[in-house]
C-alpha cells in the first residue's frame, strides 16, 4: 500500500517549527487584512520570502469576498478597521462552513486588553500578535499555520487515498466473496451430481453383481436340481420297492417310511431352491391388489379352515391398481398367509387390510429397502395375525433363505425369501413386525401403476 | 399276455429301479435302454406298447426320438411319456413345449404313481 509521507514537524525550543513539512499540491495562501495600505505592504513584505500566495484586503469586505474565491492557510486580521472591525469580519468569516475553522491571527497595538482578548479567543481567533511587530515572531507564526494547513491537506490526501484503497479492496472482497459464493455453490451442485453418480454407480453395480450372482445360483441350482432329482428318483422307487417287501408295522418298514419322507423333503428343498434362484420374468400388468389377495386366501383355504381360523377382510375398494404379476404376488400372499396360519396353530384370527396411503414417517420406518419416499402414494396391503409373533432374535433372520422357525420337514426356509424377491422385484416393500397387541403384521407396499 | 414297456434313460440306475418297480406289478414286461441313440433300434426289436423315454440324455434328446417314432410307419403306434427333472410351472411349460405337449412324469416318482400313470396310459 502506497502512502504519501508524512513527516510531523518537531517543535523547536522556541516554539517555531523546524522547515520540514513539505508542500502539498498548490502553495499556501495569506490573506492579510488591514485598512492602513502600509501596514499591508509591511506585513506582506515580512511574509514574502515565505514561498506563500501572498492576498491582502484592505476591508473586512474585500476579505471576505477573497475568502469566497480560496481557501487560506492563515487570515492576519487586523483589529481596529473602519466601519467593519476585525472582530466583526471574523465573526462572518467563521459562520461559513468552509473558513470555519481557518486559523486566524488578530493584529492589534493594544497589547494588554484582557476583553478583547477574550472576545478575541471566543470569535476562534487562533493567536494575537501584537504592533509593534517583530517580523521572526510573525513569520513563525504563520509558518505553525502554513505547516498545519499543509499537513492537514496531507493528512486529507492520505485519507481520500485510504478511502479509496478501502472502497477498492471492498469491492475486491465483495466480488471475491460473490465469486467464492458461487463458486461454492457450484462446487456444491458438482459435489451432489458426484454423489448421485455415484450412488447410481454403486446402485448398478450392485445390480449387476446382484444379476450376476443369481445368474450364477440360477445355473448352479438347475444343475445341481437335475442332477439331484436323478438319484432322488432311483432312491424312492428303491425303497418304494422294498416298501412292499416288508409289513408297515415292522421297524423295518418305520425305517423306510422315514426314508420316504427324507425323500420328500430333499425334492421340494431342491423345488424352492431351483424357484427362488432362477431369474423369473415377471408378466406385470395394472392389477388389482384386492383380486390378488382373495385369489391367495382361497389357496389356502384348507389350511385355515382345518386350523379354524377366520379371516376378516378389510379393503379398500376404490384403490388404483398397481403394477404386478397376479401369480407371482400371489405366490407371496400364500406364503404370508400360510406362515400365519402356523403362527396362530389352532383357533385365531387373520385380518387382511388393503389400502392406499400417502406415506408417513412411521410408514416409512417399515420401507426396509427404502424404496419409498415421504409423501408417496402406495398402495399398502397388511397381514395380521395373532399368532406367536416373531422373536427379536429372528427378526432379522425371517428372510434368510433356509431360516425356518417350522419343524424339521415343514418348511423349507425359503418362503420368505422367496417372497421377498418376488416383492422386490415388484418395487414394492416388506416388513414383518410385531404388532403391539400381540401377533405379527406383514406390511406389503406398492407403487401405484403409471397410467400409460 | 404282458404288456411291453421300454424305458429310455441314461442312467442304469433308475431304469433297472423304474424296471423293478413296474415288474412288481407283475403285469408287464420292461427292457430298458440306456443309449439314446439306440432307443430306436430297441422300439423295433422290443416293439412295446409304451417307451417311458427321458428328455435330457446324452446324444440325443427325447424329444428328438419321439419324433423318429411318430414318423416311422411301423413304430407309430407306440405311447410314449417323458421323464424329466423338471421342477417348476414355468419348465412344464418349455418342457412341454419342446416334447410337443405330449405328457410327462417328474422326477422323483413314486412306485404307486407310476404304476397308476402307466396304467392310465396305456388303457387310453
Amino acid at each position: 500500500m502506497d502512502l504519501p509521507k508524512i513527516e510531523i514537524p518537531a517543535l523547536r525550543a522556541d516554539g517555531t517549527t523546524q522547515r520540514s513539512v513539505v508542500p502539498v499540491g498548490e502553495r499556501a495562501s495569506v490573506l492579510i487584512v488591514d485598512d492602513t495600505p502600509a501596514k499591508l505592504v509591511a506585513l506582506a513584505a515580512i511574509v514574502s520570502g515565505m514561498a506563500l500566495e501572498i492576498v491582502t484586503a484592505t476591508s473586512g469586505e474585500q476579505a471576505l469576498r477573497q475568502l469566497l474565491k480560496r481557501d487560506f492557510a492563515v487570515i492576519l486580521l487586523d483589529v481596529n478597521m473602519p466601519t467593519m472591525d476585525g472582530f466583526e469580519t471574523a465573526t462572518l468569516i467563521r459562520s461559513r462552513p468552509r473558513s470555519e475553522h481557518t486559523p486566524i491571527i488578530f493584529v492589534t497595538a493594544e497589547a494588554h486588553s484582557e476583553a478583547k482578548h477574550i472576545r478575541g479567543y471566543t470569535l476562534g481567533a487562533v493567536d494575537f500578535i501584537y504592533s509593534p511587530i517583530i517580523p521572526e515572531i510573525l513569520r513563525a507564526k504563520v509558518r505553525v499555520f502554513v505547516d498545519l494547513f499543509y499537513l492537514q491537506r496531507q493528512v486529507l490526501l492520505h485519507n481520500e487515498h485510504l478511502e479509496s484503497l478501502v472502497a477498492q479492496r471492498t469491492a475486491a472482497l465483495t466480488e471475491e466473496i460473490t465469486e467464492r459464493k458461487s463458486a461454492e455453490a457450484a462446487l456444491q451442485q458438482e459435489l451432489v451430481r458426484h454423489q448421485e453418480t455415484a450412488r447410481e454407480l454403486f446402485d448398478a453395480r450392485v445390480w449387476l453383481a446382484e444379476t450376476d450372482r443369481q445368474e450364477a445360483v440360477g445355473r448352479l441350482a438347475a444343475g445341481v436340481a437335475h442332477e439331484v432329482k436323478n438319484p432322488l428318483a432311483i432312491i424312492r422307487l428303491g425303497i418304494d420297492y422294498l416298501s412292499k417287501e416288508f409289513a408297515r408295522e415292522s421297524t423295518q418298514g418305520a425305517v423306510l417310511g422315514k426314508v420316504q419322507q427324507a425323500i420328500m423333503r430333499a425334492d421340494s428343498i431342491i423345488t424352492d431352491l431351483m424357484q427362488f434362484s432362477r431369474q423369473k420374468s415377471l408378466a406385470r400388468h395394472p392389477t388389482q391388489i384386492n383380486a390378488v389377495v382373495d385369489n391367495a386366501i382361497n389357496l389356502v383355504s384348507h389350511e385355515i379352515t382345518v386350523r379354524n381360523i377366520d379371516i376378516v377382510r378389510s379393503y379398500d375398494d376404490s384403490m388404483p391398481p398397481i403394477l404386478a404379476d397376479p401369480d407371482q404376488l400371489a405366490q407371496v400372499f400364500v406364503n404370508l398367509l400360510s406362515n400365519a396360519a402356523q403362527a396362530i396353530g389352532q383357533g385365531g384370527r387373520i385380518e387382511v387390510v388393503t389400502r392406499s396411503i400417502h406415506l408417513s414417517e412411521r410408514d416409512l420406518e417399515r420401507d426396509e429397502t427404502g424404496t419409498f419416499r415421504i409423501g408417496e402414494r402406495v398402495i399398502a396391503a397388511e397381514i395380521r395375525d395373532n399368532g406367536s409373533g416373531v422373536s427379536p432374535d429372528n427378526q432379522k433372520k425371517l428372510f434368510e433363505p433356509f431360516f425356518t422357525t417350522k419343524p424339521i420337514g415343514e418348511g423349507t426356509g425359503l418362503g420368505l425369501a422367496v417372497s421377498r424377491n418376488i416383492v422386490i422385484m415388484h418395487e414394492g416393500s416388506i416388513n414383518i413386525s410385531n404388532r403391539p397387541e400381540g401377533g405379527a403384521s406383514a406390511l406389503l407396499m406398492f407403487p401405484v401403476a403409471v397410467e400409460g | 399276455m404282458k404288456q411291453r414297456i421300454l424305458v429310455v434313460d441314461d442312467e442304469p440306475e433308475l431304469t433297472w429301479m423304474i424296471k423293478l418297480t413296474l415288474e412288481q406289478t407283475g403285469r408287464y414286461e420292461v427292457r430298458t435302454e440306456n443309449l439314446a441313440i439306440k432307443a430306436i433300434e430297441a422300439a423295433r426289436e422290443f416293439k412295446p406298447d409304451l417307451i417311458l423315454l427321458d428328455v435330457l440324455m446324452p446324444g440325443m434328446l427325447g424329444s428328438e426320438i419321439a419324433e423318429q417314432l411318430e414318423k416311422d410307419p411301423e413304430l407309430r403306434a407306440i405311447k410314449f411319456v417323458f421323464l424329466t427333472a423338471v421342477v417348476s410351472k414355468e419348465d412344464v411349460q418349455r418342457a412341454s413345449g419342446q416334447i410337443g405337449g405330449h405328457e410327462f412324469i417328474a422326477k422323483p416318482i413314486g412306485a404307486e404313481e407310476l404304476c397308476r400313470f402307466v396304467e392310465k396310459k396305456l388303457s387310453q
